[in-house]
C-alpha cells in the first residue's frame, strides 16, 4: 500500500513539474468574421472616445520618445496615453493572446515589418478607410501603403517613417583599395553582385586580408531578399525564389574566399569594425546610420573614431530594412484618440517637419520630405545629404515580398544559409532542410 | 477523574490542529489546481484538437496529432538530442558526484576546508542559466573568443574553431554546463546518503578486513541505492525538459543539434504558425516518455531491493 501511495506521490510530483513547462495561452472566444472583399467601405467619422486612457504598445522606445515629446506636448489631451513597451523577441507572444482575448489589448499598436502582414490580414486590425484615411489621398510613400493594404484592398496601418536601405562604406579605405573615394565614382563598383564580388577581392588583395567588404553574410541577405520575385509565400504556397540559390552561391564564394570578417549582425565584433579598418562597409537602411553606426564609430578604448570618413551609396540593389507601422485595434474604445494619434504622426506636416529636422530620421510623408531634404548635410559621412539620397532610394523600393511570417522564415533559412556556405551540407540537403523546417513551422501552407 | 479530564481536552486539542493544518494546505491545493492541474488538462485537451494561430475554438480531431507527431522528424530528432545531451550529462555528473561525495564522508582522508569545498561545489548551481549561457557563449566566441585564443597560443589548433556551429562540440558545451551545474547538488544528496548510512556497518567490515573497494561496493553503494533512485529520477525529470542553456546558447542550432524537446515545444506554440496543438501533443509525449521511464526506474531499483532484501 504503501509503496502504491508513493508510486502516486511521485506520479503527482511529474505532473507538476511538467505542468510548469507548458505555457499555453489563453483561450480566446471571438468568432472568425469574414473578411470584406474590395468593395468601397462605409465612411463615419470615428466613434467618441469611451475610456480615459489611450493604451499603446509598441517594441522600442522610439514611438515612446515621440508621444512623449511631441505629442503630448503639443495637444492638449483630456485622456491619458500609456505607452507599454515590450521588447521585439517577446512582442507577438504578448500580443497574440491580448489580441485574441480582447483583454488588456492595445488601442493602437506597432507592427515590425518582419511581422506586420500577420497583423494587417487579421480581423483583428481596423480598416482605416472606414475612418476616412483614403490610401489613394494621402501624401504617403508607395510602399508604405502597400505594406499595410491587404489582399482584400483594406488599408489596416500607416507608418510615419520610411526605412531605404543603403551601403556605407569608409571613405579612406575606398581610396586606398579601389583608388576612388567620391560616393558617385564608388556606386559604378558596387552596382551590382558581380562587381561587387570583384570588388570584395581587390580589397581583400590589395590589403593583404586586413579588410573586408562586408562584416557577415547576414549583412548580404537583406539585400538579396529584396531583389526577390517571389516572397517566402505566394498564395499560400511555400516558394522558393531563384534568388535564393543565388545568395547561397555568392554566400559560399564569400565564405569560402574569406570575403567576409566571419562577425554576425549584432556581435561585439560586428560592432568593434565599425570603428576600426577590419570592414570596408556595412548595409544599413536609415535607422541604422543614426542608431548603430554613428553610435559605434568611436572606439570606447583608443577614442579614436571613424566619423567624417564615412560616404553612402545605393549598393548592388535596391532595398529596405524594418520600419514601424501603426495599426488600429478593431474594436477599441478609444477610437477618436487612436485615429488622432495615427494622423497626427503621420500626416501632421508640421511635426513631421519638426521631427525630422530633430532626429535626422527619414520620413514617409513625401511632402515633408521634399521640403526638408535639400537642407541636409551630414558631418557624419563628410557633408553628403543622406536625406535626398535616401529619398532618391526609396522610390525604387518593392514591397511586394513581404510576408507576414518573413521573421521565421528568414530565421529557418539563416540557419541553412549558414550550413551550406560554411561547407557543411551540400545544396540540395540545405534546401531540402529548409523545406522540411518551415514545413515543421507553418503546416499550414501549400508545398 | 483528572486523568480523563485532560485526555479529553488533548483530544479535542488534536481536532483543532488538524483543523489548521487543512487550512494551511488550502493556499497549495488551489495553487496546484489552477496553475498545474487546470493547464495540464487543458494541454492535454489541446492536444487532441488543431488550434493554431488566430483561430479560437477547439475542434477536435481524436489521434491525429499522435499519429503524426511519432513520424515528425524534427520531434523525433529533439528527443534523440534531449536523450543525448542527457547522457552525456549524467552519467560523468553522477560518477563525479559518488567519487567527491566517498572521499569527503571517508573519515580516512579527512580533507581540510571541507565546508569551503562543499559551497564552492555547489556555487555553478545558484548562477542563473542565462549568466551562464552568455559566459559560455563568450568563452567559446568565434573567431576571437578565450577559449579559441587560448588553444592558438598554445598550438593546440592553427586555425579559430568555431564551436557553435559544430554539432558535438555544441552538444558537449551544453553537456558539460548542465553538468557543471548539477554534479555539486548531486554531491551533497550522495554525502547525506553516506553519512546515513550506519557507521558500525563500515567499523565492522573493516575489523573483518575489507578492503576500502569491498566497503564502498559492497556496503555504500547498495545502502545508497533509495538516495541515488532519487537523484536519477529527478535529473531524468529535470533532463528532459532540459530548456534553458540549449535554448539561449545557441537557440537549438547548429542545425538543430541541442534543440531538445522543450525547445520543439516552445518553437511550436511561440514561433512559426503557432500550433498550439502539435506543442501540447509534444508535451504530453514527453509526459509520458517520462512517466514510464520513472517508472522502470523505479520498479528495477526497488526489485533488486527485494532481492538484496531475501
Amino acid at each position: 500500500m504503501k509503496r502504491v501511495l508513493s508510486l502516486v506521490l511521485v506520479l503527482v510530483m511529474l505532473f507538476s513539474l511538467v505542468g510548469c513547462g507548458n505555457t499555453t495561452t489563453s483561450e480566446p472566444t471571438e468568432k472568425e468574421v469574414k473578411a470584406t472583399t474590395g468593395e468601397p467601405v462605409e465612411v463615419s467619422e470615428p466613434a467618441a472616445n469611451k475610456g480615459d486612457t489611450l493604451v499603446v504598445w509598441t517594441f522600442t522606445d522610439e514611438l515612446k520618445g515621440i508621444i512623449e515629446n511631441y505629442y503630448e506636448k503639443n495637444n492638449d489631451l483630456d485622456y491619458e496615453i500609456e505607452v507599454v513597451v515590450v521588447p521585439n523577441e517577446n512582442y507577438q507572444s504578448k500580443l497574440d493572446p491580448a489580441l485574441g482575448s480582447g483583454k488588456a489589448a492595445p488601442d493602437v499598436f506597432a507592427v515590425e515589418a518582419a511581422y506586420a502582414k500577420k497583423y494587417f490580414s487579421s480581423k483583428y486590425t481596423k480598416d482605416l478607410r472606414t475612418m476616412g484615411i483614403e490610401p489613394t489621398e494621402i501624401p504617403i510613400m508607395q510602399y508604405v501603403k502597400d505594406v499595410a493594404t491587404t489582399e482584400n484592398g483594406e488599408f489596416k496601418g500607416l507608418s510615419w517613417q520610411a526605412t531605404p536601405g543603403a551601403y556605407f562604406y569608409r571613405r579612406s579605405l575606398a581610396q586606398k583599395y579601389l583608388g576612388v573615394s567620391e560616393p558617385e565614382d564608388v556606386q559604378p563598383l558596387l552596382a551590382d553582385f558581380d562587381k561587387f564580388y570583384e570588388a570584395a577581392l581587390t580589397i581583400k588583395e590589395k590589403s593583404n586580408g586586413e579588410t573586408k567588404i562586408i562584416s557577415s553574410l547576414g549583412d548580404l541577405t537583406k539585400v538579396f531578399k529584396a531583389d526577390r520575385k517571389d516572397g517566402w509565400i505566394v498564395d499560400n504556397k511555400f516558394t522558393i525564389d531563384p534568388k535564393i540559390e543565388e545568395l547561397m552561391e555568392i554566400g559560399k564564394k564569400f565564405t569560402e574566399e574569406g570575403l567576409t570578417n566571419d562577425a554576425e549582425q549584432w556581435t561585439e565584433t560586428w560592432f568593434a569594425s565599425m570603428s576600426n579598418d577590419e570592414v570596408f562597409g556595412y548595409f544599413l537602411p536609415t535607422w541604422g546610420l543614426h542608431y548603430v553606426l554613428k553610435t559605434n564609430a568611436e572606439n570606447a578604448n583608443s577614442g579614436e573614431t571613424t566619423a567624417g570618413d564615412w560616404a553612402m551609396v545605393q549598393g548592388p540593389a535596391p532595398y529596405f530594412w524594418g520600419g514601424t507601422w501603426l495599426t488600429i485595434r478593431e474594436g477599441t474604445e478609444m477610437e477618436q484618440a487612436a485615429y488622432d494619434l495615427i494622423n497626427y504622426l503621420t500626416l501632421n506636416e508640421e511635426f513631421l517637419t519638426a521631427y525630422a529636422k530633430e532626429s535626422g530620421d527619414f520620413l514617409a510623408n513625401v511632402n515633408v520630405v521634399e521640403n526638408v531634404k535639400d537642407t541636409y548635410s551630414d558631418e557624419f559621412l563628410a557633408g553628403q545629404n543622406q536625406y535626398a539620397m535616401f529619398a532618391e532610394m526609396a522610390k525604387g523600393i518593392d514591397a511586394t515580398t513581404m510576408t507576414g511570417s518573413d521573421l521565421d522564415i528568414d530565421d529557418l533559412f539563416d540557419e541553412q544559409l549558414m550550413a551550406y556556405t560554411k561547407g557543411e551540407k551540400n545544396k540540395e540537403d540545405a534546401l531540402e532542410s529548409f523545406t522540411s523546417s518551415v514545413k515543421d513551422a507553418f503546416p499550414n501552407l501549400d508545398y | 477523574m483528572e486523568i480523563t479530564k485532560s485526555k479529553k481536552k488533548r483530544k479535542a486539542g488534536i481536532a483543532n490542529y488538524s483543523k489548521y493544518g487543512q487550512m494551511f494546505i488550502i493556499p497549495f491545493i488551489v495553487g496546484f489546481l489552477l496553475f498545474q492541474l487546470y493547464p495540464i488538462i487543458y494541454t492535454i485537451t489541446l492536444s487532441f484538437t488543431d488550434l493554431a494561430g488566430w483561430e479560437t475554438e477547439l475542434n477536435f480531431i481524436g489521434f491525429k496529432n499522435y499519429i503524426h507527431i511519432l513520424h515528425n522528424d524534427h520531434f523525433l530528432q529533439a528527443l534523440k538530442n534531449t536523450w543525448i545531451i542527457w547522457g552525456m550529462n549524467f552519467i560523468p555528473q553522477l560518477l563525479v558526484a559518488l567519487i567527491l561525495a566517498k572521499w569527503f564522508t571517508d573519515n580516512a582522508v579527512k580533507i581540510k576546508g571541507e565546508g569551503l569545498f562543499k559551497a564552492i561545489f555547489y556555487l555553478p548551481n545558484i548562477i542563473t542559466a542565462a549568466s551562464l549561457a552568455i559566459l559560455f557563449n563568450s568563452l567559446f566566441g568565434f573567431p576571437h573568443g578565450p577559449v579559441n585564443q587560448i588553444l592558438i597560443h598554445f598550438n593546440v589548433i592553427q586555425e579559430p574553431f568555431e564551436f557553435f556551429r559544430s554539432k558535438p562540440g555544441t552538444r558537449i558545451i551544453v553537456a558539460f554546463i548542465q553538468f557543471w551545474r548539477w554534479y555539486g547538488s548531486t554531491f551533497i544528496i550522495l554525502c547525506a546518503g553516506i553519512m546515513g548510512i550506519n557507521p558500525s556497518l563500515f567499523e565492522a567490515a573493516k575489523i573483518d578486513g575489507a578492503s576500502d573497494w569491498k566497503i564502498f561496493s559492497n556496503i555504500t553503494l547498495p545502502l545508497l541505492k533509495p538516495i541515488t533512485l532519487y537523484i536519477l529520477i529527478t535529473s531524468l525529470v529535470g533532463g528532459m525538459q532540459m530548456f534553458d542553456i540549449p535554448f539561449l546558447l545557441t537557440g537549438g542550432g547548429p542545425d538543430y543539434a541541442v534543440e531538445t524537446g522543450m525547445i520543439y515545444v516552445y518553437n511550436q506554440a511561440f514561433t512559426g504558425n503557432r500550433n498550439f496543438y502539435m506543442s501540447a501533443t509534444a508535451s504530453v509525449v514527453l509526459l509520458v516518455i517520462i512517466m514510464v521511464f520513472s517508472a522502470i526506474i523505479y520498479y528495477v531499483m526497488n526489485r533488486d531491493k527485494r532481492k538484496v532484501s531475501r
